[in-house]
């Protein structure tokens, strides 16, 4: 049988993507459905997991109503991403601004701030924030603490805290920052060399030009920093699920239902912020 | 009138001069806030007990702590779990290239009905976090009996899957997208198949896409402790990140009878990193030139 071309591509498109079609339903789908079933189950190591009892919405009325630790948990965590990422976004697009000044040094800076993607594991950072305690402050020195609790007086160890975040926030923008330059980096120079013609001072440029151009970026940008935030090593809920799990109790009936209620949120987010992004997305190429 | 024009060139150049040296400093700060806790670690690491809470010590310690290195040396298990680490992370990035290019191709360069629905589940795999996954796929690996094998790393990375693999199947796309036609064009009426096309054409022109992903991928494993900990209980298929978090608990448990020597805490932190940090001096160029290329932002 001899196939038109548009079916001999159609297949050989087909085989391409097939090994990642087996592997998206294997290690995909068929976990999200069995768990979406088993959080409507009691089942749990000492249960028979292949038949767990079916005991109807229990799990996700005891993730609202009686957990005392989830609710709060998820809410942290989405009070953390609602701070943390604008100023992820902001200052990662300031040094992704600033490393493309061509400067003496500019190749160390930029190994520099992509450090943190390479040795980027959260749980070796994390580990020296959590054990050094005030120790690793922008601020070193006791004079100079001294010297800031003349002025705020009480307020000295929430500063400090404050100081401490800025570092740990930064130190996760690595990835933003790589993703901004390559952006910055697509940007046609024809477009600021009319802009200047035409008299836009640095400041218009950056507002006229740089911030449209960089839109599509921008939106890959928070997608990237929600599902960071929400798959961090420090996430809350994470461990929580992680240690009802594998840790105290046990139980996976539960921990399913509350992995759904997790997921659900993240979709609700990242879908909205897509769609109001993308309303507003300026795409340079686009035919 | 002559002076006046020298004058005012001479303030715009002085000008733009210190609006470089402003953000000199800046970015000069920047890298600072960046190696602060490189250097805390590696200075902590190299202090004793003594040293640690001696006010007078801020970086450099009165000498270096041998004893941080020798303990967690051996609490680390370090050559083993390097060698684990090491090849695990290898072999799953070198997996995750290949197959995530193969998928990626194919969302891009060729038709085939429901290709944009396809897709959209790509999109929908990288928000799927993996906490909602885990209890399924550890049951799912026990049944196979993969758990303490590295099966659970290496075979989803093989299928495209695997530690964000749907971000590499993304970047692929968006690279394979922005190049032309012609030379596949050419390709064919050559009489080339699409897998040769694939391998001889289009992959090595992927060099720049390639490099991004085995190098995310690679730190990305190396880092994960997530995964790990869940399926891997045996010690002796440890990676170095179990090691580390079972020093961490050891010490918080111990903590109440000792005082806090957090030296060797960070010396073995510093052990964990130290091989990505003298990788990353060599490959580092690479790095940085390819992510300008892979046109990600297309």
């Amino acid at each position: 049988m001899r196939l038109t071309l548009r079916r001999r591509q159609a297949l050989t498109g087909l085989l391409f993507i097939s090994i990642w079609v087996v592997g998206i339903a294997v290690f995909l789908f068929l976990p999200l459905i069995r768990n979406i079933i088993w959080s409507f189950t009691d089942a749990a190591m000492d249960t028979n997991l292949d038949h767990p009892t079916f005991i109807g919405a229990a799990n996700y009325v005891e993730a609202f109503v009686i957990d005392a630790e989830f609710v709060p948990l998820l809410l942290e965590t989405l009070r953390n991403l609602f701070i943390d990422a604008p100023v992820i976004l902001i200052f990662s697009l300031a040094v992704a601004l600033l490393a493309e000044q061509k400067l003496p040094g500019q190749g160390f800076f930029r190994a520099v701030f992509f450090l943190p993607v390479v040795i980027g594991s959260a749980a070796i950072v994390g580990r020296l924030f959590q054990l050094q305690g005030n120790n690793l402050t922008l601020l070193q020195g006791q004079q100079t603490q001294d010297f800031l609790r003349l002025y705020l007086g009480e307020n000295l160890p929430a500063f400090m805290n404050f100081l401490n975040r800025i570092v740990f926030v930064l130190w996760r923008s690595g990835v933003q920052i790589m993703i901004f330059i390559a952006g910055l980096k697509s940007i046609d120079p024809a477009l600021y060399e009319a802009a200047q013609m035409d008299g836009a001072s640095a400041w218009t440029r950056f507002w006229k030009v740089t911030l449209p151009m960089l839109f599509p970026v921008l939106s890959i940008n928070v997608v990237y920093t929600i599902i960071d935030s929400f798959t961090d090593y420090f996430n809350g809920v994470m461990n929580y699920i992680r240690d009802i799990t594998f840790g105290s109790q046990l139980r996976f009936g539960y921990p399913s239902a509350l992995g759904n209620i997790y997921f659900i949120v993240i979709f609700i987010i990242v879908v909205v912020v897509f769609r109001v992004l993308n309303s507003r997305t300026f795409y340079g190429g686009e035919r | 009138m002559k002076f006046l024009s020298r004058y005012q060139f001479s303030g715009h150049a002085l000008k733009r001069f210190l609006g470089r040296a402003i953000v000199f400093v800046l970015l000069l700060d920047v890298a600072f806030i960046f190696l602060l806790p490189v250097m805390r670690l590696t200075s902590t690491a190299m202090m004793d007990t003594t040293d640690q809470h001696d006010p007078t010590v801020v970086w450099i310690p009165h000498q270096i702590a041998k004893e941080n290195f020798e303990k967690s040396f051996a609490a680390l298990d370090y050559w083993k779990a390097l060698r684990n680490t090491a090849l695990v992370s290898l072999a799953a990035a070198l997996l995750q290239t290949l197959s995530a290019a193969l998928v990626g191709y194919g969302f891009a360069r060729l038709k085939f009905p429901g290709r944009d629905v396809l897709f959209l589940f790509v999109l929908f795999s990288l928000i799927v976090p993996p906490q909602t996954l885990i209890i399924q796929l550890f049951v799912l690996y026990g049944k196979l009996n993969w758990l303490d094998s590295y099966l659970p790393f290496l075979v989803p990375s093989a299928l495209g899957m695997g530690l964000r693999g749907a971000l590499f199947i993304f970047i692929f796309r968006q690279f394979f997208k922005g190049l032309p036609w012609e030379l596949e064009d050419a390709a064919y009426i050559d009489g080339a198949g699409p897998l040769r096309v694939f391998f001889n054409i289009m992959l090595p022109l992927a060099r720049p896409g390639m490099i991004v992903t085995f190098l995310f991928s690679f730190v990305w494993h190396w880092n994960d402790s997530f995964e790990p900990s869940i399926y891997l209980t045996h010690p002796d298929t440890f990676f170095l990140t179990q090691h580390l978090s079972t020093i961490e608990s050891t010490m918080r448990a111990l903590r109440m009878l000792m005082t806090g020597n957090t030296g060797m805490i960070m010396a073995a932190s510093f052990l964990v990193i130290l091989p990505m940090l003298i990788l990353y001096v060599f490959v580092q160029r690479y790095f940085v030139e390819s992510i300008e290329r892979t046109g990600l932002v297309g």
